[in-house]
């Protein structure tokens, strides 16, 4: 059937007004108000401010999913196309549940939720591809790597282990496992490193998988609507850490975290071991007084929260509380930011031309705030941050949570 | 399509059997012309985007035009329309699409106007600002804020209606007890007619001012395009007041089992100049939100000023309250009603209780309320939609009126379409009510039962401004579509 999975989500489709808050933030009929105090960023949706066409929204693609449904329209690769521009930073769910947010706030009772459009987003790109037309373009180039190599960049995975420090010793089996993404262990090696050298000088011990370990498939595979592909990399995975013997799983990335946590257990049910980000276990670690930071660091920051760590997770506390205790740092916050925060563009390789542009926009905001350093904790961001940041020639430096955090230790 | 269908297509749009469409193309060649002129990234067909323009915030069957444009500036507009008016091609113009049941179109252009959306400049002096016609209230909203400013109102779909579309729909919102309808403090406006000529309204009609007030020696050209929905030209520019925010906002609420008690309230508020809004709602508000209200009918007051002002004034409201009969209800359901405004209503769709609108907006002296709610009641009870509330502003002594209606589709759109008509029917018959802009309805569009100089004057404008009649051609002189 053309539309299997869209016919799953087909409350949410219907449950589009159509109203455009989506596109339009905040949704709040007017900020600050009696209950929410900050200016919410006019961007919302990074496809709809690059294209400028309501095609490229959620309000957008609901009516084009509305109307797959109701036969007036055919899958077609242009179709296909069109809606592997949606980055699924969720930005537009939290818009569209904010009418209750606020209300719901007011009278202290819950009332719903806004129409989940990602869903509908997933469905459409697995309809997709179960009609042959997905996915498209550099997408489908990064998920034949992975298909075929396990890592997003087709590398052996010989070279999974290059990221570790000369001289370092980490094991392959231990209670808490680093599972390092593609990013980290094969690109931006300074992010995996930053956090080893943290863990070794906190005197916590913890294991890698090497080459056992594959791509966590959220972004480029479950993403892009290839479900079959995605669920052979997250059974290997949760069957490789269940083989470390491992109790707890740390992510540095972002979107590794939320496949993870949230994604993975869709797939193979109960995990049987916990899923933390880096900047949680940096908190709990600070808190421990296992982790001491002792360097002052004279600078002006902003956070980034990553939309997967943030706004679908919900952890916004612990990377401010790790960013707070570092001596000489002052935290300044942009305009939208916890669930509300602003997209980096997440998809540097896939779709390098609006990524750039979301990133470009989101480095003003930083830098609007007078920061001089734009921490954030993921792989993704940093990557297309640091990428929009060069391309702007801004000055502002572009640092993972624990590249400041090792610094502030000393390591 | 070949220049016989597009021709075909255009006679029907503009009115049937007109013969004054001149179509001199076919829209491969109009779609390069287009292209030529907002660049090939600004111009769509796909039969994708086509759908995703095809509804708008009404109950209303998806229709889909033959192209989406988006321009970026008002010469880009003016040569759109030269284009569109050679080749009697319609056009509809679209803002944050919040305007129900005018925002989408059958054929011709869509003008999406969300590029041109940019605060051109702020007066904090002389207390205006002007900014592009698709800057959405919201980015104007935020920015005057900060510098300590409002502006008259506050839309009542939130902040996603761009400034262009407020003008072009009058403009009802919070805060209308005090500063009357949006487009009242419109200094000026820069519009493109369906000729493609670009005229400026106000004294920034004179070539020496900048569009600080909106009245000079000559005829209030603003007013001809306040209300016109799209009409008689693109709005593509407005200058309007902006006020300094309130020192204290604060709301009470006045609960009334009867509606003349809370029309006499309602009356002697007016009098003694206390609200910045004043709302309506019945008890199906409550209902929404799963409240129990203690009694039916709700009269709520938003006041603002010093502290000692806003003090003063709802201590006023409850006196008219005890005088009249009024029950004080507190802060919290006028706070509710003014920060969550019409948004609501949403709420009816995640409840489960189905799809949403506002049947339509009708403006009508306070008299007239308890005859146009037992007739909306009675029509909503005839055909089993349950599921519903009323809810209007008030505005100087007369009211806007909001029929909602929450129903299933597909199983309840009969029963739905059925109700809206004998609503607008019914509503229309009654002495000192008149259909409204906000929302309009195909009622709305109506234009028999005007007088018929005024029609005539109305009909004569258009043909003059219009006259192949591109400009949404569904208002004028069309009765629009069908239900």
């Amino acid at each position: 059937m053309a539309n299997e999975n869209l016919e799953k989500v087909r409350d949410e489709v219907y449950g589009c007004s159509v109203c455009g808050q989506c596109v339009k933030g905040p949704v709040d009929p007017f900020r600050p108000n009696a209950v929410f105090h900050d200016y919410m960023p006019d961007r919302a949706c990074p496809m709809r401010e690059n294209s400028r066409f309501l095609t490229y929204s959620a309000s957008g693609l609901n009516s084009i999913a509305r109307a797959l449904l109701e036969g007036q329209l055919q899958i077609t690769e242009e179709l296909a196309a069109a809606v592997s521009e949606c980055v699924l930073c969720e930005a537009c769910g939290t818009n569209c549940g904010e009418v209750f947010n606020l209300i719901e706030t007011m009278i202290q009772k819950e009332l719903g939720h806004g129409v989940d459009t990602p869903a509908v987003v997933r469905a459409l790109r697995a309809d997709f591809v179960n009609s042959g037309k997905g996915p498209t373009g550099h997408v489908e180039k990064v998920a034949t790597a992975i298909d075929k190599s396990h890592n997003r960049f087709g590398r052996s995975q010989n070279d999974r282990n290059s990221w570790i420090p000369e001289g370092m010793n980490i094991p392959s089996k231990g209670e808490l496992l680093f599972f390092v993404g593609c990013t980290a262990s094969m690109r931006s090696k300074e992010i995996a490193q930053s956090f080893a050298k943290i863990l070794k000088k906190a005197d916590v011990e913890f294991a890698v998988l090497g080459e056992e370990e594959w791509c966590c498939g959220g972004p480029q595979l479950l993403n892009a609507g290839l479900v079959k592909q995605f669920e052979v990399e997250a059974r290997h995975n949760v069957d490789a850490i269940r083989a470390a013997g491992a109790k707890e799983v740390v992510t540095t990335c972002a979107d590794c975290y939320r496949t993870l946590k949230i994604d993975y257990p869709k797939v193979v049910g109960e995990l049987g071991f916990s899923v933390v980000h880096s900047s949680e276990l940096l908190a709990r670690l600070i808190e421990q007084k296992k982790i001491h930071l002792t360097k002052e660091i004279e600078e002006t920051v902003t956070f980034q929260d990553p939309c997967q760590l943030g706004r679908v997770a919900k952890v916004y506390e612990e990377p401010r509380s790790v960013i707070g205790n570092i001596p000489g740092v002052k935290l300044v916050e942009m305009e939208g930011n916890k669930q509300y925060t602003v997209c980096c563009g997440r998809y540097p390789v896939e779709m390098p031309e609006q990524s750039l542009e979301t990133g470009k926009a989101r480095i003003q905001d930083a830098k609007a705030t007078g920061a001089t350093t734009l921490i954030t904790a993921c792989s993704f961001c940093k990557w297309n941050l640091s990428k929009a940041a060069n391309t702007l020639g801004s000055n502002i430096k572009v640092r993972e949570i624990t590249e400041v955090v090792a610094e502030a230790m000393g390591v | 399509m070949n220049t016989t269908e597009l021709k075909e297509l255009t006679a029907i749009e503009s009115g049937a059997g007109s013969g004054k469409n001149k179509v001199t193309t076919n829209t491969a060649e109009l779609k390069a012309a287009l292209q030529g002129i907002v660049g090939a990234q600004f111009v769509s067909d796909d039969a994708f985007t086509l759908m995703a323009y095809s509804r708008d915030y009404s109950a209303m069957p998806p229709q889909t035009p033959h192209f989406v444009v988006l321009p970026g500036n008002a010469q880009e507009v003016s040569q759109i329309l030269s284009l569109a008016n050679s080749t009697g091609t319609s056009i509809v113009v679209r803002g944050g699409g919040t305007t129900a049941a005018l925002a989408t179109s059958n054929g011709g252009i869509i003008l999406d106007l969300n590029r041109m959306d940019k605060i051109l400049k702020i007066d904090e002096d002389t207390m205006y600002l002007t900014a592009e016609g698709g800057c959405s209230i919201y980015s104007i909203t935020k920015e005057i804020d900060k510098r300590g400013f409002l502006l008259a109102g506050r839309p009542m779909f939130g902040p996603v209606p761009t400034i262009g579309a407020w003008v072009n729909t009058v403009g009802i919102g919070g805060n209308c007890g005090r500063y009357g309808y949006f487009s009242e403090n419109v200094t000026g406006i820069e519009v493109v007619l369906a000729n493609g000529d670009i005229v400026r309204t106000g004294v920034n009609g004179l070539t020496n001012c900048d569009p600080f007030c909106r009245y000079t020696h000559t005829s209030d050209l603003t007013g001809l395009f306040v209300g016109s929905r799209g009409s008689l030209g693109v709005v593509t520019e407005v200058s309007t007041r902006i006020f300094p925010k309130p020192e204290v906002v604060n709301f009470i609420t006045l609960g009334f089992t009867d509606w003349d008690p809370l029309i006499k309230s309602a009356y002697r508020i007016f009098r003694e100049d206390i609200p910045a809004t004043i709302d309506i709602n019945d008890d199906g508000l409550g209902e929404i939100i799963d409240m129990k209200l203690p009694l039916p009918l709700l009269l709520s007051i938003t006041v603002e000023g010093s502290p000692a002002e806003v003090e003063r004034k709802i201590a006023a409201v409850r006196k008219i309250g005890a005088d009249i009969g009024g029950v004080d209800m507190g802060a919290d359901i006028g706070a509710l009603i003014y920060y969550g405004g019409a948004l609501t209503a949403y709420i009816y769709k995640k409840q489960g209780f189905g799809h949403m609108v506002y049947a339509d907006a009708y403006w009508h002296t306070l008299d007239a309320f308890p005859q146009l709610y037992k007739s909306f009641k009675d029509i909503c009870a005839k055909h089993g939609l349950s599921n519903n509330c009323i809810f209007g502003w008030l505005m100087k002594g007369i009211s806007c009126i909001f029929p909602i209606v929450a129903y299933k589709e597909p199983e309840q759109w009969d029963a739905m379409r059925k109700a809206w008509k004998e609503i607008c029917d019914e509503w229309f018959a009654v002495k000192n009510v008149g259909p409204g802009m906000s929302v309009p309805s195909p009622t709305a569009y109506n234009l028999d039962p005007l007088r018929p100089t005024h029609r005539q004057l109305l009909t004569t404008l258009k043909q003059t401004l219009d006259p192949n009649n591109i400009m949404n051609p569904k208002v004028i002189p069309s009765a629009g579509r069908s239900l």
